[in-house]
């Protein structure tokens, strides 16, 4: 057994806020306090450190193959490299390269050292599923999962379009969640993806799809009926129509609205808070989209900040992506339509804080995290890579949790900026509480990972100690401990070992039925057989990671 | 027997075979073109060898790990194997500060460094099959990936109907005579030409007048008709293969053809289907890119990626060929080779390990020509032979503490 | 850490000669030996810098003093050797080198000469954004041009005595490439602005010229048909450059204001021009 001592623990599901005490973790496990004559093998003075269980990152680009696109179109993100070195342990840490895609190897790395324990890739595709969790499997240290990108694939759109029952549809979704070993369901641009395949390059919540006829409205009530009548844990992953439309705010509050109380999470918000005001016709709608949130208790979001860099954005939303391709920075892009199942646009890209439009998405997103109230149903990211990579993240927590260093930051990008958003006037600091509710304890509740994101009894051993520091940005960069499963990994700052993670699934049933008929689809009419998009257990073990570990689906329609 | 199996012996993956083990031996009973049924067939054992002398392929590892450890510039080369054999040869590679190529990295160069310099509409497969109702062969018959044809453009049924497909060859592919009614032959010339017939096409699609009457003997007019063809298409796809192109320069037609590409679909929806792939080199690419930041040829330098920058001469090359039995390393280096067991690709090397090839002995994963798609591979007639990720792993096993930059 | 040489310590005010030790490393990179950062070093310091991560320079270099140089004045003494990214980055100063330089020599400079008494490899001068580079030898393919991960060059002068390979100027942005001894096949390809000066150069130049000037004596074999004859006319500028290159005593045939003009590549925008000097 493992005691840490004097650890000051912000505990939000368990109402601990910051008041020094010991922790106990047998087995990779927190355990209760096991008395005076228990015998502790190993005892680590926390020195009243900040204490919380390890962050994990709701949405992040680090497994699928768009973010490999996004590697071979950004060759000076990879002149940068790392070399390999020898660990503590005698493991190996080996080398990489890349800042804004970094490869995965340094990738999990990375999120370790800064006291990440978990990372979801939010946009496989069915057919690039294998590629994906073999990816993952490279991504050492954090647990990790996907959710598979469903709603603009031929079968599905044909299924809707002859107006397949629900329950059809739901085993449809629970087939591809089952087989491509995916956690969540996604959706981007509903039905607006296999649109621009039909050579539509707009499509509005309620407009037809030019060949099924079906709205985005259907393709989302249908994905989020069945993905809740699964009881898949996570709602809905959704990527909104009109991704970076200035004025693209009503089609997001009318997606809100479209769920009609189905629990739906809106994904990277503030690339769907855009109004068109002002001289520039590009404007701030952040607070109607947190009133919206804060009205609608089905609804959860994550913020998709921008911070200012190099970076690239990579999506299914080719439509989108498409009509972005002349920001390209540097000038190289790349869109795919993807086997009748989906697409994706991979376009690099440079947020300058000088720019006005750039500076006015880095304060709409801080606009969000300051306007939604419950801290519970807002996740901090950044869409990583695509507002920021994720190594920004301690810098935006400082943002969040110092007014003063905000408003410095506002006074120093775009002077326009400060007049056109409402940021000096938000008060709010984030307190440690709130920060140990958007980066752990809230995604945790919302995937349905029930032994994460806390440290009560049973609860996985993934914590990580940062010494108090009034600079945030430098005390969230640097923890002093991580733990992964109960094994220190991290010590100031510096990794000691890098053991596989666990990748994390879902299982539901579903009818023979729909298996038959999936498989016919394909063999009649793709270039690929159904089963072969199925990932196996074995096989994930066998390319060096580990073999999924399934969770419950709980709830039932 | 087994069905629907996937074939990894070219890009396409078709993943229809249906295979049956005769004593030991694949043998392909349904769907497979000429070259699946010639490479199925592997034996199931063969000899390791060490300077000609017979030894235990754990033995060979070792010797391999020992020469390499004394090597200057060592090369990781051919890469014809599956995703986890790729992944082996990186963290080998990593401690002994090699060069990693793949056999067609020559053209995998020329497409990537294509797309690094503008932007590229592409599309795959199943789209092409579904959708395309023109369909534009740039200096190329899809010769390399024998059922191209078969499984993409022939079928006619689609999702959306029945297709009137244009087929239009365009380049040497033109200058011979058609094997069928459907290929129309646009323009032929050499495919050295290529990237300036792509600038005559682009420059009378944006309406330029041109001084020139003819070119190359064919009437400009003839471009003005094909010009108008490809603008009529609803969903038309351009295809080549960047192995048929000559390196260096073809990097200019293919960055032409994207650049054509994206111009067509400002008004109508056009893609690219780049072929290519073959022997893993898709497989190849995406892992060394996840992995090392960037396709091969790369480097490592005291145990950091970078990109290879001269092709500097090397004096032991790490030689693997799971999949092709005469895939040849490059002459005059003194090379270990992991091949198949019926490998014949010229002298006897200094070591030669046996493995396992994947989708016949052993399962594995390889990336399909279009990218995105990662098949299984299964293993219809298992051999008790290492596999390639096996061997290297032995042989970094070997190498521990005796690389130059472990101890730093 | 760099030190400009007005905050220099140590007893030496002299430039430095590096000379290659045979024994140094194959895949040695040369983008750390800049003047800049020796400037004011003794050689005994100089060759305590850090060359490569694990690598003091004097493992590779044999170090001396330069008394009739000044402290900005680095030279390398290579032989045939071919040192990759030479004067990578660099801003100010002087680089000699005597022997040839390896490939992206002069990548991304940003300011100060260097030049090289040999030949050099390919891509120098790839992203340029000023200085000047002066190359005694012939020069590789792609002179000028877009290496991976950089633009082609967007600034400064690049003077090639001997003759350049294949793809000279590729994707080149601004700035002025001249050429005495005649450029490869393919020159000019895919330029977005700039100019590209020399009597001669192989097949196919020009080939998706976006913007910017091809100079030449000679029209081009195998001239791609996507360029227009536009006749011929005077170009005050013409005499304006061999007043400029004349001055950096850079020898050409002489440049008449009076050339035919070649306008393309109508593929990719139409507004290059091949000026053929002379008419
Ligand atoms: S076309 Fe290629 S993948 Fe298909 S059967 Fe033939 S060799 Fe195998
Ligand atoms: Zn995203």
């Amino acid at each position: 057994m493992l005691r840490l001592d004097r650890a000051r623990v912000y505990d939000p599901v368990q109402g601990w806020r910051g008041q020094s005490r010991s922790l106990f973790i047998e087995n990779g496990r927190m355990v209760a306090d096991p008395g005076p004559q228990a015998t502790v093998e190993r005892v680590i003075d926390l020195e009243d450190a900040v204490v919380m269980a390890g962050g994990i990152d709701i949405h992040s680009h680090i497994g699928s193959g768009k973010v490999n696109l996004a590697r071979t179109l950004m060759p000076h993100d990879h002149a940068r490299t790392e070399r390999a070195a020898a660990l503590e342990n005698g493991a190996w840490r080996h080398g990489g390269s890349g800042q804004a895609t970094p490869t995965s190897w340094i990738a999990g790395y990375r999120y370790a050292e800064m006291g990440y324990t978990a990372a979801f890739e939010p946009a496989m595709l069915p057919v690039n599923a294998r590629a994906t969790h073999y990816t993952l499997a490279d991504t050492p240290v954090i647990d990790k999962g996907a959710y598979v990108l469903l709603g603009n694939d031929d079968l599905f759109l044909r299924l809707l379009a002859r107006g397949a029952e629900p329950q059809r549809l739901a085993d449809y979704v629970a087939w591809m969640l089952a087989r491509t070993r995916s956690l969540a369901v996604k959706v981007v641009n509903p039905g607006g993806i296999s649109a621009f395949k039909f050579n539509q390059r707009a499509l509005d919540l309620d407009q037809a799809h030019a060949y099924y006829g079906v709205t985005p409205r259907q393709v989302l009530r249908a994905l989020a009926r069945a993905v809740h009548d699964l009881g898949v844990p996570h709602p809905l992953h959704v990527h909104t129509s009109n991704l970076g439309v200035p004025g693209n705010v009503a089609t997001t509050l009318a997606t809100m609205e479209a769920a009609e109380g189905l629990p739906l999470h809106l994904t990277h918000v503030q690339f769907h808070s855009y109004g068109k005001e002002g001289p520039r016709g590009f404007s701030s709608a952040a607070e109607a989209i947190a009133e919206a949130v804060n009205r609608q208790p089905n609804l959860s979001i994550d913020v998709g900040q921008v911070m200012f860099g190099q970076t690239a954005t990579a999506s299914g939303d080719t439509m989108a992506q498409y009509a972005n391709r002349r920001h390209a920075h540097p000038h190289a892009w790349t869109c795919i339509d993807i086997e009748c199942e989906a697409g994706c646009g991979v376009v690099p890209f440079r947020y300058r804080d000088r720019n006005f439009v750039h500076a006015l998405q880095w304060a709409i997103g801080l606009e969000l995290f300051l306007r939604v109230r419950d801290p519970w149903r807002i996740f901090l990211t950044t869409d990583h890579p695509n507002g920021a990579p994720y190594t920004v993240y301690p810098q935006l927590m400082r943002l969040l949790m110092d007014r003063g260093y905000r408003n410095r930051m506002l006074d120093a990008v775009h002077p326009e900026v400060a007049a056109h958003s409402a940021l000096r006037g938000l008060d709010r600091e984030y307190t440690l509480e709130e920060i140990a509710i958007v980066t752990r304890a809230g995604p945790a509740r919302s995937l349905g990972l029930r032994d994460r994101g806390h440290l009560a009894p049973g609860a996985v051993a993934d914590l990580v100690a940062y010494r108090d520091d009034p600079d945030r940005d430098a005390m969230f960069a640097r923890p002093s401990h991580v733990f992964k499963d109960g094994e220190l990994i991290v010590r100031d700052g510096r990794l000691l070992a890098a053991p596989q993670g666990a990748t994390l699934a879902l299982e539901p049933e579903f009818d023979a039925a729909i298996e038959a008929q999936i498989s016919e689809h394909y063999a009649r009419h793709l270039s690929l057989r159904a089963e072969h998009l199925a990932v196996g257990a074995q096989e994930l073990a066998d390319y060096g990671g580990r073999a999924p570990l399934i969770l419950p689906c709980t709830r039932h329609g | 027997m087994n069905q629907a199996l996937t074939c990894p012996f070219c890009g396409l993956l078709c993943d229809d075979l249906g295979v049956e083990s005769r004593a030991g031996r694949a043998e392909v009973t349904a769907a497979g073109c000429a070259q699946a049924r010639a490479l199925f067939p592997v034996p199931p054992q063969a000899q390791a060898r060490i300077d000609g002398q017979a030894a235990d392929w754990r033995a060979a590892a070792k010797a391999a790990a020992e020469r390499l450890a004394a090597a200057r510039r060592p090369s990781i080369a051919g890469l014809g194997c599956d995703l986890a054999g790729v992944r082996a040869a990186l963290m080998l590679a990593e401690r002994c500060d090699a060069r990693v190529e793949h056999r067609h990295g020559a053209a995998l160069a020329q497409e990537l460094r294509a797309t690094r310099r503008g932007g590229s509409l592409r599309t795959t497969l199943s789209e092409l099959r579904n959708r395309a109702d023109c369909v534009l062969f740039a200096g190329t018959r899809a010769a390399a990936h024998p059922r191209f044809f078969e499984r993409c453009i022939e079928p006619r049924e689609g999702l959306f109907g029945a297709r009137q497909r244009r087929l239009i060859l365009i380049g040497e592919a033109a200058q011979t005579a058609p094997e069928s009614a459907a290929l129309e032959h646009a323009l032929a010339f050499p495919n050295a030409h290529l990237a300036e017939a792509v600038q005559l096409l682009r420059a009378r699609l944006a309406g330029r007048r041109l001084d020139a009457r003819h070119w190359h003997g064919i009437p400009i007019e003839r471009f003005d008709a094909l010009a108008a063809v490809l603008r009529a298409a609803h969903y038309g796809v351009a295809v080549w293969d960047a192995a048929e192109l000559k390196p260096p320069h073809a990097e200019l037609a293919l960055r032409a053809l994207y650049d054509l590409v994206a111009e067509l679909n400002r008004d109508t929806r056009w893609a690219a289907l780049p072929l290519g792939g073959n022997d893993g080199a898709a497989g190849a690419a995406a892992v060394c890119t996840w992995l090392a930041g960037r396709p091969p040829p790369l480097r490592y330098v005291h145990g950091a990626p970078q990109d290879a920058l001269n092709a500097d001469a090397t004096d032991l090359v790490i030689w693997i060929s799971a999949f092709d039995p005469q895939a040849a390393p490059p002459p005059d280096v003194p090379a270990v080779v992991l091949a198949r067991a019926d490998w014949r690709g010229g002298a006897a090397p200094a070591i030669f390990i046996p493995v396992a090839v994947p989708g016949v002995q052993r399962p594995g994963a390889l990336v399909r020509l279009d990218e995105v798609p990662c098949l299984p591979l299964a293993a219809p007639a298992p051999a008790d032979l290492p596999g390639v990720a096996d061997v290297l792993d032995a042989v970094r096993a070997g190498l521990a503490g005796r690389s130059a930059h472990a101890a730093a | 850490m760099a030190l400009p040489s007005s905050q220099s310590r140590g007893s030496s005010v002299s430039g430095l000669i590096l000379t290659l030790k045979p024994q140094a490393p194959e895949a040695l990179d040369g983008a750390g030996l800049l003047p800049a950062s020796l400037a004011g070093l003794s050689p005994a310091e100089a060759a305590r810098r850090p060359l490569a991560p694990g690598i003091e320079l004097g493992e590779c270099f044999t170090v001396q003093a330069d008394p009739a140089a000044p402290d900005h004045r680095l030279t390398l003494r290579t032989g045939a050797r071919r040192l990759a990214r030479l004067g990578c980055a660099m801003d100010g100063g002087t680089l000699r080198v005597v022997g040839d330089a390896g490939d992206l020599l002069g990548q991304d400079l940003r300011g100060g000469e260097i030049v090289v008494e040999g030949g050099c490899g390919a891509y120098a001068g790839a992203g340029q954004r000023a200085g000047l580079i002066r190359v005694r030898g012939d020069a590789g393919d792609f002179l000028g041009g877009a290496a991976d991960g950089y633009e082609g060059m967007r600034g400064g002068v690049l003077l090639v005595q001997g003759r350049a390979g294949a793809r000279a100027g590729w994707r080149m942005r601004r700035g002025l490439i001249a050429v005495a001894g005649g450029c490869g096949d393919w020159c000019g390809a895919e330029m977005l602005a700039g100019t590209l000066v020399a009597p001669r150069c192989g097949a196919r130049a020009g080939l998706g010229l976006r913007r910017g000037s091809l100079v030449l004596w000679e029209c081009p074999p195998e001239l791609p048909a996507t360029f227009n004859d536009a006749g011929v006319a005077e170009f005050v500028w013409l005499a304006r450059l061999d007043r400029w290159l004349a001055a950096l005593e850079f020898r050409l045939p002489p440049l008449t204001q009076r050339a035919r003009r070649l306008v393309g590549d109508q593929g990719a925008g139409g507004k290059g021009e091949i000026l053929i000097v002379g008419g």
